[in-house]
């Protein structure tokens, strides 16, 4: 029997994209996130809402300058926190 | 309090940012400790602005902004607004009291979140009909297509007489060329189509129902049959405030029965009632 090594692990980052995560960046995030088979969640203030979507990201008012937690849980878990990371950070905005 | 400072201007040095933390601190006397405080400086030529976000426990954040041309002074007004409207709505909480009572009830901690609540609701929470024109509301949209129907609410914004018949092309152009750069579907039969133009002085938005559905492009692949529209200023000062609506619109959203009810509704003033109650259920 082959076990998977799951991973569960959280980043907590700021937020330092342009206008936070709102619309444009939250759908680039969802759509990031939605590829991969991990769980995610982003929490900011102690809420947490499901990081596949857009509308519960966007109720969070990430704007820039705000701390929020990426939380991703599942076998893929690392790849689906460095690919978030980057949207969060804005490294992987395209203007 | 936890005091950040961001600013990437070569003319913010170091000690402009001391002395924004230092100012900013100051702030600290309406809180129990734990808020995380964001100030941004941005130098754009003459105009030196700052903007301080509050983010408390629980709740919106409190947002303030002020721009002069001198950076100092910049620092001085924005911190003098955010205690302004700390100090009203620590008013509203507490009432008129006396200097005594009101130090002794600042220096224990509260059992309850109480200087959290002091950001919830009230000055940071936005409604609905803050930014809806009722009058524009749209119950039932003729259009089919996405450039239609965006069309067809900014017209009924001029009809209500948010904007002008000149500017319709103006601001028409800049929502469909922020739907190029991502569709505004963003899913659960509701669009957000929205676009900063200098056409409006503050944040204009409208509502729109259609009954038989517009292909948006969503990200969930399902046809749009609520639509707010948001034309948002230019000014900084005042162009934050269409991220907060957006907050508020998603926030709604969220709640199944929202868009339920709302395609059930007949007649504008229906849909104004129903985003009344959602409202004052907060």
């Amino acid at each position: 029997m082959e076990l998977v090594a799951s991973m569960s692990i959280e980043r907590t980052l700021e937020v330092s994209n342009e206008q936070g995560l709102h619309v444009r960046p939250a759908r680039q995030f969802v759509e990031i996130a939605s590829k991969f088979t991990a769980d995610i969640t982003v929490a900011k203030d102690g809420r947490q809402v499901d990081g596949k979507s857009i509308i519960a990201i966007m109720t969070l008012g990430a704007h820039n300058g705000s701390i929020v937690t990426i939380a991703a849980d599942g076998p893929d878990a690392q790849d689906a926190l460095d690919a978030l990371t980057k949207v969060i950070t804005g490294e992987s905005e395209t203007e | 309090m936890d005091v950040t400072v961001s600013g990437r201007h070569v003319d913010i040095t170091p000690a402009i940012k001391d002395y924004a933390v230092r100012r900013v601190s100051k702030l600290s006397k309406y809180f129990a400790g734990t808020e995380k405080v964001h100030v941004t400086l941005n130098v754009e030529g003459a105009r030196h602005w700052a903007e301080i976000v509050l983010s408390p426990g629980k709740g919106a954040p409190l947002i303030v902004a002020a721009e002069t041309d001198d950076m100092y002074a910049t620092i001085d007004s924005v911190t003098d607004k955010a205690e302004a409207r700390l100090t009203k709505y620590k008013e509203k909480l507490y009432g008129r009291r006396s200097r005594a009572k009101q130090a002794a009830a600042e220096a224990p901690l509260p059992p309850k979140p109480v200087p959290s609540q002091l950001v919830d609701l009230g000055e940071g929470h936005m409604k609905l009909l803050d930014f809806i024109s009722a009058d524009a509301v749209l119950d039932d949209l003729a259009a089919d297509d996405k450039a239609g129907a965006i069309e067809q609410m900014v017209q009924a914004l001029v009809d209500a007489g948010q904007l002008k018949q000149g500017d319709l092309k103006g601001v028409l152009k800049s929502l469909l060329r922020r739907e190029e750069l991502g569709s505004t579907g963003i899913g659960r039969g509701v669009a957000v189509p929205h676009a900063k133009h200098g056409a409006v002085k503050h944040l204009v938005g409208t509502v729109a129902v259609s009954k038989n559905g517009i292909d948006f492009d969503s990200l969930d692949g399902e046809p749009t049959h609520v639509l707010f529209l948001l034309i948002a200023s230019t000014d900084p000062e005042v162009s934050e405030s269409y991220l907060k609506a957006l907050e508020r619109v998603s926030a709604v959203i969220r709640d199944d029965n929202f868009a339920k009810f709302l395609r059930r509704v007949r007649g504008k003033d229906e849909i104004v009632e129903l985003l009344k109650e959602y409202d004052e259920a907060e």
